[in-house]
């Protein structure tokens, strides 16, 4: 049977009544936990699947699907209305989406969120359907010197959007970094940047670092202010208008090509893609200039990448059994207990599971804009409760989310230090974005390092023999040198992603 | 934005050379790198980026500052900073229900219109919203205190 039938197949089963409504619950479940930050859908998926146990496979494998989702958007509903990414995926997100939720333009960016999320989704599970046995081969393309010029790039990028600041991205870059190599060397075991302090050992989770860097951050600055809410601007509309929607659709389509091609390279997680797409709607933008400011391209471009990578993820996790980050292998794990068996015959030995598991994911973004778009008016109206009851509320749950990754409560110190890290950064017009990518990936970007040089014996040459590895680097240099180009000649224009740094 | 940029850029040439000395002397693994080689590489880089920070602000003489808060409102951001420190101080002793129900209800009081009562009841809400999704409905550890079961 082709694939196509296979699909239909899949959807006849997935979009029974019954079906239906376990998907509608997992979707729900999953935004409420996507909502919290910290919890996020590693974890959320990881408190969820037990519920999934009791059911019979197939509505396990639909909710399951519906879960993941759910909880890969929820993420970006407390980035927009409070500047909170739960994930970093959602960083790019806050941006745009804070700056425009400060304009009374908090439905209209939700919106766009879930649409592009939605679009995203099922153009890449479309590409899914008829490519994934294809395209498995490319994960294998990628070895070390490639992840890690990869990386190097994506580092890069974010650091040259930080426009005349350039230094001041790079600093910021180095501070994530350095933060990530707090604690026990992942090789030899050996303390580093600990200064004998015993907690610290255990490292700094990035989830500290961003919930500190934004939400606490986001929290003091209100205080100095004496902020009656979180912001004052007047709500204009629930949902995004034609000219948003108009503004958007190349965005949507761009950050679903991006997202969905590197969501094939397994590591590659919407942490990475989403401010690759980012940065490449930027670039591509008449107005680039808005970009930070509340450009809801910006939100259409993180969303669409989001959830495009988190769909191309599966490819390398259906045909190779490789997860493209922790929240696919937490589901990868809930589907081995029905029975998938990933390997590159997966697709002919078990048809009707693969895109049974196919269908219901497609199935999983529908509902979530079904169920999402009438609660736009709603996550918009958070604006509407004064600062003295939000702030408190913010903090409350920067501290559930900081300390439910690791049940540490150093982690919500930290947070707490990172905030006030952030609220200098803010008001010193360092941008944060690439402090939070390069803790991301730090721990890759060493790991992806020692492993090159140990294939070269040494020779950092391998890094430029390797013809991908080479172009990525020779577009990294680019990227710097570009955004050292841009930073000249717009001296005097404020920074990205920092528009309310100085508010 | 002058002085405050050479400020940021002396603290963050201390803070490269410290993450140079905190770095492990091992030497290399295996032919490649040691455990301390990248922290005392991005060490030097941040002390390097400082200085470079601190040149270019020298250079540059833009008298435009951050905009610095006032007595009041580095007042209130001093008080938001002690009641969060002290809400994560309380967390394992109190709790996390009970903890958050005192920090709330301060918060709410010091932030809005200082009426105790009504600071209380958002303390209260956020508590039982906390117990009720995060200990009954998700199962999360969190430290209980005094108070079993709210853990």
């Amino acid at each position: 049977m082709p694939a196509l039938d296979w699909l239909l197949h899949g959807f006849a089963l997935a979009l029974q009544p019954e079906t239906l409504l376990y998907a509608l619950a997992g979707c729900v479940l999953g935004t409420l936990v996507g909502v919290l930050p910290g919890i996020g859908p590693t974890s959320g998926i990881a408190m969820l699947l037990p519920l999934t146990a009791i059911l019979p496979p197939l509505p396990a494998i639909v909710m399951m699907a519906a879960i993941y989702y759910g909880a890969m958007y929820g993420g970006s509903t407390t980035a927009i209305v409070v500047n909170i990414p739960g994930e970093v995926s959602s960083v790019p997100t806050a941006l745009d989406g804070y700056q425009l939720a400060q304009q009374g333009r908090a439905g209209p960016a939700l919106g766009i969120a879930a649409i592009s999320s939605f679009v995203a989704g099922t153009l890449a599970v479309v590409a899914l359907t008829f490519f994934a046995p294809a395209l498995a081969g490319v994960a294998l393309a990628f070895g070390p010197p490639e992840y890690f010029a990869l990386e190097l790039l994506a580092l890069s990028l974010v650091a040259s959007l930080s426009g005349r600041a350039l230094l001041k991205g790079l600093v910021s870059a180095l501070l994530g970094l350095l933060a990530a190599m707090v604690g026990l060397d992942p090789v030899t075991g050996t303390a580093r940047l600990t200064f004998g302090a015993v907690p610290l050992m255990a490292g700094i989770h990035f989830i500290s670092v961003i919930i500190g860097l934004f939400a606490v951050s986001e929290v003091l600055l209100h205080a100095e202010r004496g902020s009656t809410h979180l912001y004052q601007a007047e709500v204009r509309g629930w949902l995004p208008t034609r000219a948003d929607l108009r503004a958007c659709w190349g965005a949507m389509l761009r950050s679903s090509g991006i997202g969905f091609l590197l969501g094939l390279l397994p590591g590659c997680s919407p942490a990475v893609t989403t401010f690759i797409a980012y940065d490449a709607e930027r670039r591509v933008s008449r107005h680039p200039e808005r970009f930070g400011r509340g450009a809801i391209e910006g939100v259409a471009a993180a969303e669409g990448a989001n959830n495009a990578t988190s769909t191309g993820g599966f490819v390398p996790l259906f045909a190779l059994g490789l997860p493209s980050g922790p929240a696919p292998a937490v589901l990868l794990g809930g589907l081995m207990m029905y029975g998938l068996d990933p390997g590159p015959e997966l697709f002919k030995t078990n048809p009707e599971f693969v895109w049974t598991v196919i269908a219901s994911m497609y199935v999983g973004n529908a509902i979530l804009l079904v169920l999402n778009l009438p609660l736009v008016g709603l996550w918009a109206r958070v604006a509407r409760i004064p600062f003295a009851i939000l702030g408190p509320a913010i903090v409350v749950l920067a501290a559930v989310g900081a300390y439910s990754v690791r049940y540490l409560v150093q982690d919500v110190w930290m947070a707490l230090a990172f905030g006030v890290l952030g609220y200098f950064m803010r008001k010193l017009g360092y941008p944060l974005a690439p402090l939070v990518l390069a803790n991301v990936l730090a721990p890759m970007l060493e790991e992806s390092l020692r492993q090159s040089l140990v294939l070269s014996r040494g020779s950092p040459a391998i890094f430029f023999t390797h013809p991908l590895a080479a172009v990525f680097m020779v577009l990294a240099a680019i990227a710097l040198a570009g955004g050292l180009w841009a930073g000249r000649r717009a001296a005097g224009e404020p920074l990205v992603g920092d528009a309310d740094a100085d508010a | 934005m002058r002085t405050a940029d050479l400020a940021s850029a002396f603290v963050l040439i201390g803070l490269g050379l410290a993450a140079v000395l905190g770095s492990p002397r091992t030497g290399p693994l295996a032919g490649v790198l040691g455990p301390g080689a990248l922290p005392a590489w991005t060490g030097w880089a941040l002390a390097c980026a400082g200085a470079a920070l601190a040149v270019a602000a020298w250079r540059r003489g833009d008298s435009r500052g951050p905009q610095w808060p006032g007595r009041a409102g580095v007042r209130r951001v001093l008080v938001v900073l002690v009641a969060t420190a002290a809400y994560c101080g309380s967390l394992e002793p109190l709790g996390f229900p009970v903890a958050s129900l005192g920090y709330v209800a301060f918060m709410v009081w010091y932030l809005g219109e200082r009426r105790a009562l009504p600071a209380l009841g958002w303390g209260v809400v956020a508590a039982a919203g906390l117990w009720l999704f995060g200990v009954r409905l998700l199962g999360l550890p969190f430290p209980h205190g005094p108070l079993p079961g709210t853990g």
